[in-house]
């Protein structure tokens, strides 16, 4: 009950996300997994169960605050009822995919109750109260974000375990199965985003080129990275000099 | 051409990126995105600039003007902030322009610069050095080792900020010059298509590792793997972008679509995980 609670705290905390900067990483699913993982006193399973929920989600980015999928929520899912019942890793992860995707139906009704504050702080602004501005923007802000998400979270954690564990024993192969090969194509989503978000498509060959730097060679993300700068800079300067 | 006046130290400037740094995201909505986070940025600036009582109303319009519609990505996207920091500094120095006038000039420099600054944030933080840190943490936290989750983080929160500070302190300087300046020699654009290629390719070496698809029949999938390997991932990648610029770009529909096929490839026993 009180670790449901801290788990429902944390992360209707971390979903505010205070510091842009630092909140991806300190409130991101591997530092998430880890801190419910405190919760549950096995910090170790944790982490663990998150390394492989972040596996699954390597590559995502929220152009505009827009994600495919929420890893927030899935986290604060998968990792407690992944301790608690002693599922193993694979099962947690089809649990967590599902959960992702239901988030990005709750992040939407955040997004569109926040306008209020918006209306609010434009009413401050105009007034010039500027205690008013910083009210709204920020500490009520955070204040909704955490009534909305903690009890979503409080009743999945809370009441959640045993009815997954039900929902799991009756499971066909077929539909687990059927979830993972989505598990796997799912992340196709998140780079296909980025393709359209970067808005250049004539630039795919650099898209098949990285592809096939790991592919083939099993470079990195570093290894990758090197490369991809060292092309930029060549086609960066070949433009310049052609001017 | 004499020195030129100034209200803000760089104090004032660090202190206006932190203030955007920590509320940037909580405010976000729909309606306005991250704006309300900027006016909460810009009070102390704003109120060093119209210290006096009879200022009161230009105090108002400055706040007003920074909560309209915004929303960029929050390190290379502070170069705007810093832009815009500029411009209001020189127009409560200068009082050049009219309220609807600045308005007008602040607000479209903003909106102009956000989404390329973006584009730009989104892949070379968001990524390509995020994934990188990811990278060298999952090795270690895959066994549970916290120690190769706490020294990524510590270092990328160290180079985030640094890089976003940096950035405010450069659009800073110019929008207290001139914007036509960013516009001149094609800088801009040159950085869009840099970061533009370095973002391609590292969206392509992730999505080699992290999406996977395979057919149950083993000797068909072996003679895919002869032909090209990972031909299979990468057309799906190819087939989800042209479903997403052609048909819908609802993310929640495709994804929805994409375990629908999935169920059905798991049925027919046509494709495993």
């Amino acid at each position: 009950m009180i670790q449901a609670l801290l788990v429902a705290l944390w992360h209707g905390f971390s979903k505010s996300a205070w510091g842009y900067a630092t909140a991806y990483q300190y409130c991101g699913i591997l530092a998430s997994s880890w801190i419910y993982g405190i919760i549950y006193g096995n910090p170790t399973q944790g982490l663990i169960i998150g390394s492989a929920i972040q596996s699954i989600y390597m590559g995502l980015v929220a152009p505009g605050g827009n994600s495919p999928s929420d890893t927030g929520l899935a986290t604060a899912i998968a990792v407690p009822i992944g301790l608690t019942t002693g599922l193993d890793v694979d099962t947690c992860l089809t649990l967590a995919v599902p959960v992702g995707l239901l988030g990005t139906v709750v992040q939407q009704l955040i997004y569109t109750i926040k306008g209020y504050n918006a209306r609010m702080v434009d009413k401050c602004a105009a007034a010039g109260d500027t205690r008013g501005v910083t009210l709204w923007a920020f500490w009520l802000a955070t204040v909704f974000t955490l009534l909305l998400y903690g009890p979503i979270v409080f009743v999945g954690v809370y009441f959640g375990t045993e009815l997954v564990q039900k929902v799991l024993e009756f499971l066909p192969a077929w539909l687990t199965t059927g979830l993972s090969i989505a598990g796997g194509i799912l992340p196709s989503l998140g780079f296909a985003l980025t393709i359209k978000v970067i808005g250049k498509p004539t630039y795919i060959p650099f898209f098949i080129m990285g592809f096939y730097l790991t592919k083939f060679l099993g470079l990195g993300t570093m290894a990758v990275a090197v490369f991809a700068v060292c092309a930029a800079l060549m086609i960066a300067f070949l433009s310049m000099e052609n001017k | 051409m004499s020195e030129k006046k100034t209200i803000l130290t760089q104090k004032d400037v660090i202190r206006f990126f932190l203030r955007w740094s920590l509320a940037c995201e909580t405010p976000h909505s729909y309606e306005r995105m991250q704006a309300p986070a900027l006016c909460f940025a810009f009070i102390p600036a704003l109120k060093k600039m119209y210290p006096n009582p009879e200022d009161h109303q230009l105090l108002c319009d400055a706040l007003t003007r920074q909560n309209q519609y915004f929303n960029t990505q929050g390190i290379w996207g502070a170069s705007v902030l810093g832009i815009a920091l500029g411009m209001e500094e020189e127009q409560a120095i200068t009082r050049a322009m009219d309220p609807e006038q600045a308005n007008a000039a602040i607000n479209g420099v903003k909106t102009g610069f956000m989404g390329p600054m973006a584009g730009v944030g989104d892949t070379i933080d968001w990524a390509t050095l995020m994934y990188i840190f990811v990278g060298i943490a999952l090795p270690y936290t895959s066994e549970g080792n916290p120690f190769g989750l706490i020294f990524p983080v510590i270092v990328f929160a160290i180079v985030m900020h640094i890089e976003g500070i940096v950035m405010t302190t450069i659009g800073y300087k110019f929008g207290r010059e001139s914007i036509a300046k960013l516009f001149e020699g094609g800088l801009v654009n040159l950085l869009i298509s840099t970061s533009a290629i370095i973002g391609m390719m590292m969206m392509g070496s992730l999505a080699s590792s992290y999406v996977s698809f395979r057919l149950r029949s083993e000797t068909v999938q072996g003679v895919m793997d002869k032909i090209l390997p990972g031909m299979l991932p990468l057309l799906i990648v190819f087939i989800v972008y042209i479903v997403m610029t052609r048909v819908t770009d609802k993310i929640g529909r495709i994804a929805l679509g994409i375990i629908i096929v999935s169920l059905v490839l798991s049925i027919l026993k046509i494709a495993t995980a």
